[in-house]
């Protein structure tokens, strides 16, 4: 009964429903820097710039023009966060800092600007941890990632995380690929950063 | 059996019209009314403070996912997302080139940056290709056929992108910024008529008008039944005194022929509208760049460029699963005559398995379970 020509049929259905799970393709990129404002052993906040590529179009509602090069005035800086960074707070602006394993919520961002470098779109801004985290005492990662894969984040540099603020001396940041968190149903494993002291 | 089928029209019929009431009720709770630039549900200015309190979990993917790929599988697809976001960078900076300055040059260049990007576009896992995979993969298909599809399909991708970007400059007060939310609406669309084509499927298998009737097989057929039919000789081989004639089943499939290569025809068009209603994002951003650089003729070859890089993948992805068919078929070879009736019902579960598919995914997204994937 369950000749070859059945096997065949059913596979073909399995790699039907498999296609409803795998349907995601990066289609804005994305390279990122952190610095973690440290003071002594404890994570103050994430300061981050967001470099997009070229290609990202942003034709916003009220963006006309973009200038060359320079920071955008308060107007566009206003519309940007509006149309193109608000709507990123239920994903948590792509952060995913853990302690000890545990996902850990994030303030408000704070200081957000846009700017142009050479014809790239550029974000800045800071999130500041609700509660200082001891590093010394707790494991603690951090990662910036979108789970859906429809933006890919690469990390800027070999050492796009840095240590920043009044970190105690012996406080490193350790790029791993952190596969306890892979995305885009295990196809990609994302780049995080230990944090330790 | 004619019974049975009936009734499977009727569930068929049933979950169709529970699909289009859940269409027509529930868009007040579908789960995204607008997308942004990132493919994110925009949410009001008081939404933020409340999605970041303490009491709103971190995402359930964030720990959900404990299967990782090969390292091998993954370099090459990092590789390609690598380059695709070279491309992408390099199309944009053709297209202004363009704009500048209209060169035989520079619009090979967009046209060929356009094309690559589209066959690395496509090699990422995706809703078009394993649909068509799918198709191909379980029926006995040309060449042709898989070429045809995956040319199809991705024509109907482009038009679309081009369809919603000028539709949406002329005519929506929103501008543009619709566009991606509108896209991600037809991904509904498109699970909706995943299950009309897989419909089609599962009535053209039960009205036998293709499916499972192998003209290639070879039958057996005693010598006395033949003879009630036709004049037979005495120079036929025999074996212990019963002479048996090799017979070339014809099972109607001369006189059905048509008919089976209309039938086919109508689900490569119907399996490829389907597929291919959702636009590729990366063809909408390209088309709402050039719109911007008020060159939308630069955008609209590129997206066609695009097309047809996407459909050289998902037609290399089609022959393979034509030649793993043909590959298995050849060794499935002496059952073949005799399975005819437990491929038709299996064909027919696989049609239906499609029609679930594509209600279930529609239902999710209608109900705010699922978010509609832009790809």
């Amino acid at each position: 009964m369950l000749n070859l020509s059945v096997i065949r049929r059913l596979i073909g259905v399995a790699l039907f429903v498999v296609s409803g799970i795998a349907a995601a393709h990066p289609h804005v990129w994305i390279r990122f820097s952190a610095r973690v404002q440290m003071q002594g052993t404890s994570v103050i906040s994430i300061a981050q710039t967001w470099r997009f590529s070229e290609g990202f179009p942003v034709q916003l509602v009220g963006i006309d023009t973009l200038p060359d090069n320079g920071p955008l005035d308060a107007r566009q800086t206003a519309i940007f966060r509006e149309q193109a960074f608000s709507s990123l707070a239920g994903a948590h602006y792509f952060n995913h800092l853990f302690v000890d394993g545990e996902a850990q919520h994030l303030a408000e961002p704070a200081g957000f600007r846009v700017s142009v470098d050479h014809g790239k779109l550029v974000y800045t801004f800071t999130l500041a941890l609700k509660k200082p985290v001891d590093v010394s005492t707790h494991k603690v990662s951090l990662g910036i990632w979108d789970d859906s894969f429809f933006v890919d984040y690469e990390p800027d540099g070999a050492n796009a995380v840095t240590i920043d603020g009044h970190a105690a001396s012996s406080c490193a940041a350790k790029p791993f690929q952190d596969r306890a968190h892979p995305i885009f149903n295990g196809i990609v494993v994302p780049q995080a950063t230990a944090i330790s002291c | 059996m004619l019974t049975v089928e009936r009734a499977v029209l009727h569930i068929l019929f049933a979950f169709c019209v529970a699909v289009a009431s859940l269409a027509l009720a529930a868009p007040s709770h579908a789960a995204s009314a607008a997308v942004d630039v990132f493919g994110r549900p925009v949410q009001s200015a008081s939404s933020p403070a409340q999605s970041a309190s303490p009491t709103h979990a971190p995402s359930a993917s964030e720990t959900r996912h404990t299967v990782v790929l090969p390292e091998f599988a993954r370099t090459a697809l990092a590789t390609s997302i690598i380059w695709q976001g070279r491309l992408n960078a390099r199309i944009a900076d053709a297209a202004q080139q363009l704009h500048r300055a209209s060169t035989p040059w520079t619009w090979l260049t967009l046209i060929g940056l356009a094309f690559l990007y589209g066959v690395l576009h496509a090699l990422g896992p995706g809703h078009g290709k394993l649909v068509a995979g799918t198709w191909l993969g379980s029926r006995d298909t040309r060449i042709a056929q898989a070429v045809a599809l995956a040319s199809w399909s991705a024509t109907v991708q482009a038009m679309s992108a081009i369809v919603l970007v000028f539709g949406a400059v002329w005519f929506a007060k929103a501008g543009v910024s619709s566009v991606l939310s509108n896209a991600a609406s037809l991904d509904i669309v498109s699970y909706v008529l995943l299950c009309v084509a897989g419909g089609w499927t599962i009535y053209g298998t039960l009205a036998r008008r293709d499916c499972c009737v192998d003209t290639r097989a070879l039958k057996l057929v005693p010598a006395e039944r033949q003879a009630a039919a036709s004049p037979t000789s005495e120079h036929e081989p025999a074996y212990l005194g019963t002479k048996l004639q090799l017979h070339m089943r014809q099972s109607g499939g001369a006189t059905r022929f048509g008919t089976s290569k209309f039938s086919a025809t109508s689900q490569i068009l119907a399996t490829g509208f389907a597929s291919g209603v959702r636009p590729c994002v990366g063809s909408i951003f390209v088309l709402i760049a050039s719109v911007a650089a008020h060159a939308p003729w630069i955008g609209i070859a590129a997206t066609f460029a695009i097309g047809a890089g996407v459909a050289v993948t998902v037609s290399l992805f089609g022959l393979s699963a034509v030649g793993a068919n043909r590959f298995i078929m050849a060794r499935s070879f002496r059952l073949r005559a005799r399975i005819e009736t437990t491929r038709r019902v299996v064909a027919i579960t696989g049609a239906l398995v499609i029609v679930l598919f594509g209600a279930v995914q529609a239902a999710l997204i209608l109900s705010g379970y699922v978010q509609p994937a832009l790809t």
